[in-house]
């Protein structure tokens, strides 16, 4: 049974309430990966990060990345799960599962993913230091 | 003909608001909006040189010519991360 799903959200990500709606007889394989804010950036102590998404835009572009990872690696259940606004050290901002039959499909789907978010999708992190605050790709 | 601009991130810090209506001529490009954008906020000027630009969603070149009622998106460097 196929499964493609995209959240854009405000809400704390679970992941374990992430994963159980990929829940399925057929898979022997569930790849989770988070990703989290770190307390550092360029050398500078970071204290929150701030997410902020065009976000019908990164739904649509999100739904097309997961199409294309999914005929390309034939993996169907993938899920996608993006937070917006403050997230505070070690807070989870992206969650990505992927269930399949068998693992090695799993795992390369997640990393494909991981890689091709970064690239295109219009979502932006505002880092906040002691200092200052700063659009992160922009240096401004 | 009349356009919206949508703002995000920097772009949304410089303009002081989300969205911008616009009145412009027929035929106008993506370019001849961002031309008009970069005089009435000139600090837009550097980043537009390293953005990205949707037209109702679907990233365009700026020689894209808008009709009336499009949504231009100002779509600066996406977050990345390592």
């Amino acid at each position: 049974m196929a499964l493609q799903k995209v959240i854009i959200t405000h809400e704390t990500l679970e992941t374990d309430k992430l994963v159980k709606l990929l829940r399925n007889p057929t898979n022997g394989a569930f790849v989770t990966f988070e990703g989290v804010t770190r307390n550092n950036s360029n050398g500078k102590n970071v204290k929150y990060l701030e997410y902020e998404a065009y976000e019908e835009m990164a739904k649509n572009t999100l739904h097309e990345i997961i199409k294309e990872i999914s005929q390309e690696t034939n993996v169907d259940q993938i899920l996608v799960a993006h937070r917006l606004g403050k997230v505070e050290i070690q807070g989870i901002s992206l969650v990505i599962v992927v269930g399949s039959a068998h693992r090695a499909e799993a795992f390369l789907a997640c990393s494909s993913i991981v890689d091709r978010i970064k690239q295109n999708v219009p979502i932006w992190k505002k880092e906040f230091f002691e200092d200052g605050s700063s659009w992160v790709g922009i240096g401004g | 003909m009349i356009i919206t601009i949508r703002a995000f991130a920097i772009y949304r810090e410089i303009l002081g608001k989300d969205e911008l209506s616009l009145n412009i001529e027929n035929n106008s490009t993506v370019e001849d909006v961002l031309e008009h954008l970069k005089r009435l906020y000139p600090k837009t000027s550097s980043l537009i040189n390293i953005s990205m630009f949707a037209v109702n969603q679907q990233y365009r070149e700026i020689s894209h010519i808008l009709i009336d009622h499009d949504e231009l998106a100002l779509i600066p460097p996406v977050s990345g991360g390592k």
